[in-house]
């Protein structure tokens, strides 16, 4: 089965700081990827640049069986509107309140869609992750946790083939945070493909099935869990555990990633 | 040094080929946008609503007092000069040629011009824009192009208020100095009009529009990183739209003008 996304010998360059060096990755369709490396390391930008929101200064990305460089601009709106980003920040769109932010994505792709339709599908998403706030707020009269959940959902709401997350539990509460796993593990389940950056522990051992260790922008390792942790040099390893720990206080759950006295594929 | 002014030479062309890319698919999409999708007018009704309506207020007032120091001024040089029949030529030439689409177009930069580029510089640092794109939503039709329509037309029409205003306040003016009737008075304004001064008025608001915004927007998306690009950028915005409106009004009046 054809990888929803493949980067080849892909480098991004900021101001002349290299953040990404000649990666080369395929990721497993209908499973969780998880991406971890130190801070700085260039997990967002690996993410961006595979959803194709940062352009490589070299190589090549192929996003759901497309090559992003050479993609009309018809067939990338297409492409977008299969693949859903939630943003480390939330980014949410300031001039407007809640609904609308999970509004708009509907009805800008499917203007024929019915009012009653759109709110349904928001009302689902938002009682899924468990919002209770009021959706006539703007992004700014809503705390970090709210934020996040908003646009977590604004990704989830047109129901895409694939999901880029980018440090989706930071701010939000531990019921909240759950509500995210389960809504991933659910997506999961339905053959949707997940990307996640994480430095949750809990997140991390309980969703990957595939993992991605940067370090300094470059690939240190790449495979099923299991693979990487068997065969991970001390450096590899040195890096599962302690970007972890750093964030962690379950070191039960980073016993669990690498591999110790729990199943590294639980509910398998 | 060479090194140096390889560097800037780069800088510049990069910077340009940049600005004719931005223009030439910001193009592109107002050519397109009739048949777009029905979000993006309610951006325009929004843009039109802030630029068009809430900016009546302080046209009303700056032509109504440039009516009535175009008036007073005439009435007091053009008798002692035997020309006091040239007065309401001189409304026209200061008003409806030159001075209502300029000060109308210096309303709109120092007003839209701002608020637009630091709207999208502020949308680029907090990431909204890369949110549009990820959501498969063009910034440049949803964002740039409502705006840039909004904007062109709510200048043509604050134009016309501009003239309407000012005419009306060098009337009101009149009444103090040397009364004349209503129709004595539209009857000599209209007299000195022809259809080129209203032709070029209304061209010069669109061309003028357009500008502000085109250049509001380029600068907006020209923020990068940092929070502190955005002032930087609504000043580059408003400093050069208002210099572009200038010498595209000098242009327009000699190709109108000048034969």
């Amino acid at each position: 089965m054809a990888s929803p996304v493949q980067l080849t010998d892909v480098s991004v360059v900021y101001e002349k700081f290299p953040v990404l060096d000649s990666i080369s990755l395929w990721l497993p369709p209908g499973r969780t990827t998880v991406v971890i490396g130190p801070s700085g390391c260039g997990k967002s930008t690996l993410l961006k640049t595979a959803a194709g929101l940062v352009v490589p200064n070299s190589g090549k990305v192929e996003l759901l069986g497309s090559d992003l460089a050479r993609i009309s601009e018809r067939d990338l709106r297409e492409l977008r509107t299969r693949s859903g980003f939630v943003f480390q920040d939330g980014a949410l769109w300031q001039n407007m309140n809640a609904w609308q932010n999970l509004a708009l994505p509907l009805e800008y792709h499917n203007p024929e869609m019915a009012g009653k339709e759109v709110a349904q599908r928001i009302r689902s998403v938002l009682a899924d992750l468990g919002y209770t706030s009021d959706t006539q707020l703007r992004p700014a009269q809503l705390s970090a946790g709210e934020q996040k959940i908003i646009s977590f959902a604004r990704a989830l709401v047109a129901d895409p083939e694939i999901i880029f997350v980018d440090e989706p539990t930071t701010s939000v509460d531990g019921e909240t945070s759950e509500r995210m796993i389960r809504k991933l593990k659910s997506m999961k389940e339905r053959g949707k493909t997940v990307i996640v950056v994480t430095h949750d522990p809990e997140m991390a051992s309980q969703l990957a099935e595939y993992i991605v260790v940067l370090k300094k922008g470059k690939l240190l390792a790449a495979g099923p869990v299991v693979d990487v942790i068997r065969s991970a040099d001390s450096e590899t390893r040195s890096i599962l555990s302690d970007v972890l720990a750093e964030a962690a206080t379950y070191d039960t759950d980073i016993l669990s990633l690498l591999g110790g006295e729990s199943d590294p594929f639980p509910g398998e | 040094m060479i090194e140096r002014i390889g560097e800037w030479v780069q800088t510049r062309l990069h910077d340009m080929m940049y600005g004719f890319g931005f223009f030439f698919l910001v193009l592109r999409e107002t050519l397109t946008f009739v048949r777009n999708r029905q979000v993006g007018r309610r951006v325009m009704s929004l843009q039109i609503l802030f630029t068009g309506i809430e900016a009546v207020g302080v046209i009303a007032v700056m032509s109504l007092a440039l009516g009535a120091v175009i008036i007073i001024q005439g009435l007091s040089l053009l008798p002692q000069l035997g020309q006091s029949s040239l007065i309401y030529m001189l409304l026209i030439i200061v008003i409806t040629r030159e001075l209502g689409p300029l000060l109308t177009a210096f309303v709109v930069a120092a007003r839209s011009g701002t608020a637009i580029a630091t709207e999208l510089g502020n949308m680029v640092i907090n990431h909204e824009v890369e949110a549009y794109l990820a959501a498969g939503i063009n910034p440049l039709s949803y964002l740039v192009v409502p705006r840039i329509i909004g904007v062109t037309v709510s200048t043509f029409v604050l134009n016309l208020y501009f003239n309407i205003f000012g005419l009306l306040g060098s009337f009101l003016v009149t009444q103090f100095s040397r009364p004349v009737s209503f129709s004595e008075y539209f009857n000599g304004v209209l007299a000195a009009l022809s259809f080129t001064d209203v032709g070029t008025s209304l061209v010069k608001s669109l061309v003028f529009g357009a500008i502000i915004s085109v250049v509001a927007t380029y600068y907006g998306f020209k923020v990068e990183r940092a929070p502190t690009e955005v002032p930087q950028m609504a000043i580059h915005a408003v400093g050069r739209g208002v210099v572009l409106c200038i010498v595209a009004d000098a242009v327009i009046t000699i190709l109108y003008y000048v034969r």
